[in-house]
């Protein structure tokens, strides 16, 4: 009888509604707002844990991904990648790092020499003609191996600016540029030389280390910078026309053919 | 493969700046109160911490490989000492001193700060002039530098910084109440007094 007695009594405060469960009501959370998520201490202490997880993925994959994309652009997952220190260069039978730069220079020169390659005709003509008898034409024909011999680091050089031969790499041309004063060198430049990636980066280093050792010296007998073979090569070489050129210019008239 | 640090070192060199200039970001950001209301501000200081280091972490991996990379013409005291550089000597040095910059601001943040506020701030705004000498250094002595996409990564780069840098030297000139009314995501909800919402 108590029990209808109270399911019937809608007034009563803990009289649960049709449907309802009773539910004691907390009075110290009544009024309240709900209690606010708490963070493990992990999550107080990185709050950007997730933000971290991906940029250290993504600084790996694309630190990664864009050596592979560099190497690809550059051909080195080619047969035939090629690379300045790859091989040795072909010279007969010597290898570059035991080629006395004296000897090579000299011998390059006489071969240049041998092959009527020593400055061309263009090349005189983009010389500044200073009134200067030198800078005629010389007397290709009259200069022999025996005269490149016979020349020593420091001879008498015509004032003015010389250009050497262009000398063929596998990745491109060298030939500089060579500015006498007072008989002295006194700047280089190296008007052609391998461009590319790579080639800049090794040249970038070895032309002022060429240059420097050139003008300190006064001479083409430079040392060969480690890495950059090729260009030391083909820089003394193309050096040392364009001190030839200098050196006829400054023979009088008429001394060369004799 | 004779080439593969010399990849390593372009590849780790771009990915370096591109976290430092991120880390910088989060950085102005935070500290010109601009963070927004979708993300705490804590957020974007755990991320700009974070950043730092990883940025520190990928350049020393740069630098490492440009030290291996036998055709680079860098060694031990290139790397450390600056003006020693043969070719691009200024380039050069803009990195060994950006490389010192960053690991003073590092190394004075983490594990623990050091110095006072005042000493500790002047040395973490060195990380201003190191992301300058960063950007120089990249363009410079980066091998791509003649490449669009590195060209126009720079450009980007650049300008990413521009906006929060104008933004929190904006912060430092104008009155408090100019910023609180232009900062993301509108004005600041005032301070609840523990009644109902």
């Amino acid at each position: 009888m108590w029990m209808m007695d109270s399911m019937n009594a809608g007034s009563s405060p803990h009289v649960p509604r049709s449907g309802a469960v009773d539910r004691p009501i907390d009075p110290l959370l009544a009024g309240r707002p709900k209690p606010q998520r708490v963070d493990p201490p992990s999550r107080r202490r990185h709050p950007a844990r997730s933000a971290r997880a991906v940029a250290l993925a993504a600084s790996a994959a694309s630190t990664a991904g864009l050596a592979a994309w560099i190497a690809y652009g550059e051909g080195a997952f080619e047969a035939s990648g090629n690379s300045e220190s790859a091989t040795a260069p072909n010279l007969p039978g010597i290898s570059p790092h035991l080629i006395p730069s004296s000897t090579h220079a000299v011998d390059s020169a006489a071969a240049d020499l041998a092959t009527d390659d020593l400055v061309t005709d263009d090349e005189l003509a983009a010389v500044p003609d200073d009134g200067d008898p030198g800078a005629a034409e010389p007397l290709r024909d009259e200069v022999t191996s025996d005269d490149v011999l016979a020349r020593s680091g420091t001879s008498t050089l015509a004032d003015g600016v010389f250009i050497g031969t262009a000398e063929d790499t596998e990745w491109g041309d060298v030939q500089v540029e060579v500015t006498v004063v007072d008989g002295r060198i006194v700047d280089i430049e190296a008007i052609e030389i391998p461009g590319g990636r790579r080639s800049s980066q090794i040249n970038g280093r070895a032309e002022p280390i060429l240059e420097a050792d050139a003008v300190a010296l006064q001479t083409s007998d430079l040392d060969i910078v480690s890495g950059a073979t090729y260009t030391s090569i083909t820089y003394a070489d193309s050096l040392q026309a364009a001190l030839d050129a200098a050196a006829l210019a400054a023979e009088p008239p008429g001394v060369a053919g004799a | 493969m004779t080439d593969l640090w010399w990849h390593l070192s372009r590849s780790s060199g771009v990915v370096a700046t591109v976290l430092i200039v991120a880390a910088l970001v989060c950085g102005l950001f935070f500290k010109s109160r601009a963070t927004g209301v979708r993300r705490r501000p804590n957020w974007w200081l755990d991320l700009h911490n974070y950043l730092g280091g990883l940025a520190f972490v990928f350049a020393v991996v740069h630098v490492l490989a440009v030290y291996r990379d036998e055709l680079s013409g860098i060694g031990l005291v290139q790397i450390l000492v600056p003006f020693t550089a043969v070719g691009w000597r200024w380039g050069i040095t803009l990195g060994v001193v950006s490389g010192y910059f960053f690991a003073l601001v590092v190394f004075t943040s983490w594990p623990t700060r050091h110095g006072s506020r005042r000493t500790w701030l002047l040395v973490h705004l060195l990380s201003i002039p190191a992301t300058l000498f960063v950007g120089t250094h990249a363009w410079i002595v980066g091998s791509s530098r003649d490449e669009v996409w590195f060209q126009l990564l720079l450009v980007v780069l650049v300008g990413l910084v521009m906006y929060p840098a104008v933004l929190r030297l904006f912060v430092l000139v104008a009155p408090r109440r100019t910023v609180s009314a232009l900062s993301v995501g509108g004005e600041r909800e005032p301070a609840s007094t523990g009644g109902q919402r």
